[in-house]
């Protein structure tokens, strides 16, 4: 099987630009819709593919980001986050071997671990559980891994000059 | 085809990812108590708010742009049977409008007579709501008005239906408005039908509001509707709040489970009004608090 990789690496502003659209697609007015973690699957991807670059601090940033904006105890998804960074960095060597599909079912437990870490810490600070439905984002988020990596490789494996073309 | 990425450096390595983790995992849980115990991460919390605020308003454009359209484009038919509606209500309104005023100078005048404490007037400030939070527990919507507009936790909210819920948390421009429904909350209620008086909160899947500690025998039938006691100090009493769906009798030992549905239904772009309530009566807000509720009522389960 084809090892998934990266053909060069991508620039920092690459990276931050993928994340901030991530993060600009979490704050979009989701209300009650159990929306995928767009955040947590960006980070994830840039922790198996660039695991010295976007580490455990940058996920646990983002992560008292995401407390402010969802209004949350400050640290819950800072928590959930730095684990889930953690969880990635520990994959990414066994990952690449994987097809794109057996990836996202390897990463289906960590989003899984991540939303069960911010259900457990809202438990113990006010005692209220979850409806089933907050569980459903995981499912989704798995989900995007395809057509992300997908998007992002396609975008990194394209030959140097036509990107240079292009402008970037 | 380049490596993606260069070789790690074989001396100097870092910290290894594992302890890392776990100073991030410690610096994550030192924060969550002091943010629920202390509330030192207040001017923190403040400061992301306003830096996140722009792009929140710029995210929310797109949704209201389509909202308005779908208003605008409504059809003239709409309109017009809008109109009849509002009429009819208007005129039923000011039968119960005169009978209030009526009311309210006999109850002054009741009131000067017994040289009772004239009931006080507060303040108010009408808000919009903007969106609701992410957090998926908490039902809290987030409203246009802030600190800045005299807001603090604590506040009343309510529409024109009945009460909407409480002010959580305040930022200069925005503030939190914790939902009847939030589990978090509650509110003292009084049935006016049987004149029991109970506590309402919310049941957590965001639709329901149950009443709690209700005598086995309480004479509770679906359809009452719940309004405000006003024994709080903070609801001005008389409120509608909800109304009684679902009634299940209990067993001997048991508190009969009665869940009822919030009388102001929330959307968004709806307009709310915010009470101004006397600083001075305000308990500190449900987060804020030592979690008596949440382990009243863990042992209330067991």
């Amino acid at each position: 099987m084809k090892r998934t990789m990266l053909g060069r690496a991508p620039t920092t502003s690459m990276i931050t630009g993928s994340i901030a659209v991530a993060f600009v697609l979490e704050m979009l007015p989701w209300g009650g819709f159990p929306a995928p973690d767009f955040l947590a699957l960006i980070l994830v991807f840039w922790n198996i593919f660039q695991p010295r670059r976007v580490g455990i601090a940058l996920a646990w940033l983002l992560g008292l980001l995401m407390d402010v904006h969802a209004g949350s105890l400050l640290g819950q998804h800072a928590l959930a986050y730095s684990i889930l960074s953690y969880g990635a960095i520990a994959l990414h060597r066994r990952l690449l071997w994987y097809s794109l599909a057996g990836q996202a079912l390897q990463l289906l437990p960590l989003f899984f671990l991540a939303k069960v870490i911010v259900v457990l810490v809202h438990l113990f600070f006010s005692g209220v559980g979850p409806t089933w439905t907050f569980f459903v984002s995981p499912l989704l988020t798995a989900a995007l891994w395809l057509p992300m990596t997908i998007g992002i490789l396609n975008r990194l494996n394209r030959p140097q000059s036509s990107t240079a073309a292009i402008g970037r | 085809m380049a490596l993606s990425q260069s070789p790690p450096p074989l001396f100097k390595q870092g910290l290894p990812s594992r302890l890392r983790m776990l100073i991030a995992v410690i610096a994550a849980i030192g924060m969550l108590y002091s943010d629920l115990h202390f509330g030192m991460l207040k001017p923190l919390r403040q400061g992301l708010t306003m830096v996140l605020y722009p792009i929140e308003q710029l995210l929310i454009l797109p949704r209201d742009a389509v909202i308005w359209f779908v208003r605008y484009a409504s059809t003239a038919s709409d309109i017009v049977g809008q109109r009849v509606t509002l009429e009819r209500k208007e005129i039923e309104n000011s039968d119960s409008l005169l009978q209030v005023e009526q009311l309210r100078i006999e109850n002054e005048s009741l009131r000067s007579l017994f040289d009772l404490r004239k009931s006080i007037k507060h303040k108010t400030v009408a808000a919009q709501i903007s969106h609701e939070t992410r957090d998926a527990f908490s039902n809290r919507i987030v409203i246009d008005r802030g600190s800045q507009h005299g807001l603090a936790p604590g506040h009343p909210v309510i529409n024109a239906q009945g009460v909407v819920g409480q002010v959580a948390r305040v930022s200069p421009i925005t503030a939190e408005v914790s939902l009847v429904t939030d589990p978090s909350l509650m509110i003292p209620v009084a049935l006016p039908r049987s004149g029991l008086r109970s506590l309402a909160s919310g049941t957590g899947d965001g639709q329901q509001v149950e009443l709690k500690y209700l005598n086995i025998n309480a004479e509770v039938e679906v359809g009452d509707v719940l309004v405000t006691s006003g024994l709080d100090g903070l609801y001005p009493s008389g409120l509608p709040v909800a109304k009684i769906n679902r009634v299940e009798r209990a067993g001997s030992g048991q508190f009969p489970r009665i869940t009822s549905t919030p009388v102001a239904p929330i959307g968004t772009l709806q307009h709310v009004l915010v009470i101004l309530i006397d600083q001075e009566l305000i308990p500190p807000a449900p987060r804020e608090l030592d979690r008596p509720i949440p382990k009243a009522r863990s042992e209330m389960n067991k």
